[in-house]
């Protein structure tokens, strides 16, 4: 059995018992880990039995809370009990050593999130890549976890200082930096898909995957270059422009202005935007699609605003400018 | 020389997002007295019910807080912001309820979500518009949440964010036109592509 999984599946579970409406998504996490569970499948099986008898309840009209919480007590009851199914505490996590480019790695995400990371990064175009290892030898860090909740009961939660109104927004996201100085980097392989639900999706659904990892990397990129986004007065008049020209348009996709416009760090997210779409652009490994990290805007609506800027970026990263 | 450096270590703490976020219930605190006092519901509700979640989660910052009087507090606003059943609940709730409730406070308030609003009705809600009393230190890349008129989710979306108002048919008319974005946009690939 493996820590990581059984502790992924007791936090799925327990969500579950808390809030209903997390199905379906973290049904097919209990369904996919559960067979994984040796010694201790029998124990997640009566936490999931109950759980489910809970949820049909629910569906079928009950809401008798005695009854509610008898079930969810059975939840806990077996999720707590016993020291055969004991879950190992949480310990400091691996370090990879990826062809130069290193991650610390302490959520528990499954080995194939964390092997897809850490490939994607051994493939990025090599002057990238050299940033990385300068970033990494200056103190970046780079955090994969399975879900918010694993980060939540981290270590890093209370390093950090994270405030409860922070993790009702990074709950809702699948990756993050951040801000300068822009020192640590966070990916979940599994997150909630709205900021008032209790949905869990993956985030190879919710995101380009090779671009989203592109896509952060290039704001330690634009951080380490004197910050561009904000210092080089063509990509910020560019910028400019490009909000003006979408605030004029008569018809919007609202991600790029959520993302581009609204967003304070709008100069920032379309640098990293930008350049993670020239990244995937020169991937120089088959198999990678130029594309943007988002998957609720296309690379063409995005640079029907912003060409200007898109000409700058392939201007400095055509000459290790950036 | 010692209590040089240790003074530098501290005014730089100081100067960090951490020591922010360590501050926050004090932060909080004082945007709803502010909030309260312009007559601001939306946002002397979402820093009340913070500042109590805080204290319900033994988390608080500041001591000596009074969690009778900042309860009392949250009710006046409720009531004044026109949520008069909410106020009544709030009164009887203890224990998961009372945090179930605080979380839907803050995220039903939170002056940091936006909604954009679109010709057709089309709602778009996100949040990367940080208004909260504490800095920003996160950056994101932002998926928001779109609503199609008539359907079950767009009333929901309606009623949990009570401080939205819907545009008239006439001021609709002149907002710009939703462009949904193509379904092709969706692409797994590189190492990701088995998954």
């Amino acid at each position: 059995m493996s820590p990581a999984d059984a502790i992924s599946l007791k936090n799925a579970i327990n969500n579950n018992t808390v809030a209903i409406s997390y199905l379906p998504g973290n049904s097919a996490i209990i369904s996919s880990l559960l067979p994984k569970m040796g010694d201790c499948t029998a124990v997640f099986t009566v936490a999931k039995t109950n759980m489910d008898a809970e949820i049909s309840y629910y569906a079928g009209g009950g809401r008798d809370t005695t009854t509610l919480n008898a079930y969810r007590s059975q939840v806990f009851a077996a999720l707590n009990g016993g020291t055969a199914c004991a879950i190992p505490p949480q310990t400091p996590g691996d370090i990879f050593n990826a062809n130069g480019v290193k991650y610390t790695n302490i959520g528990y995400p499954s080995n194939f999130f964390a092997n897809a990371v850490v490939t994607t990064s051994n493939n990025m175009p090599p002057n990238l890549r050299a940033r990385l290892v300068e970033a990494y030898n200056a103190g970046w860090r780079f955090y994969v976890y399975r879900t918010p909740d694993d980060f939540k009961a981290s270590a890093l939660f209370s390093t950090l200082k994270v405030s409860t109104a922070e993790y009702e927004q990074i709950r809702s996201h699948g990756a993050l930096t951040t801000n300068i100085p822009f020192s640590v980097q966070f990916f979940f392989e599994n997150y909630y898909t709205s900021a008032t639900g209790n949905t869990l999706d993956t985030f190879v659904n919710q995101q380009n995957a090779t671009a989203t990892i592109a896509h952060e990397v290039e704001h330690i990129n634009d951080y380490r270059s004197g910050v561009p986004s904000s210092n080089d007065a063509q990509f910020v008049a560019a910028y400019k422009a490009g909000v003006a020209a979408y605030n004029a348009d008569s018809s919007h996709n609202p991600a790029i202005g959520a993302n581009f416009v609204s967003n304070p760090n709008g100069q920032s997210e379309l640098f990293a935007e930008l350049g993670a779409y020239y990244d995937t652009s020169h991937w120089g490994v088959s198999g990678v699609t130029p594309a943007m990290s988002s998957k609720s805007y296309t690379p063409a609506q995005v640079l029907k605003y912003f060409t200007a800027a898109w000409n700058i970026m392939q201007t400095r990263k055509a000459s290790n400018t950036w | 020389m010692k209590r040089t450096l240790a003074l530098l270590a501290t005014l730089l703490f100081a100067g960090s997002s951490g020591f922010a976020a360590a501050e926050s219930t004090s932060l909080y605190l004082a945007s709803a007295r502010k909030a309260e006092h312009d007559k601001n519901h939306r946002e002397a509700i979402y820093c009340l019910s913070m500042v109590l979640l805080e204290i319900f989660e033994h988390t608080p910052s500041k001591g000596g807080l009074n969690k009778e009087q900042i309860t009392e507090e949250l009710i006046k606003e409720l009531r004044e912001g026109g949520r008069e059943a909410e106020a009544a609940h709030l009164k009887v709730l203890t224990g998961k309820e009372l945090k179930d409730f605080l979380s839907k406070q803050i995220s039903s308030s939170n002056p940091g979500k936006t909604i954009d609003v679109y010709s057709d009705g089309t709602l778009s809600v996100h949040s990367c518009k940080w208004n909260s009393p504490l800095p920003s230190r996160f950056s994101f890349v932002e998926t928001p949440e779109v609503y199609r008129p008539n359907t079950a989710a767009y009333n929901k979306v309606l009623s949990l964010y009570w401080w939205f108002k819907l545009p008239t048919t006439e001021q609709l008319a002149k907002l710009p036109k939703y462009v949904e974005t193509p379904k092709n946009s969706a692409i797994q690939d590189g190492a990701f592509k088995h998954q």
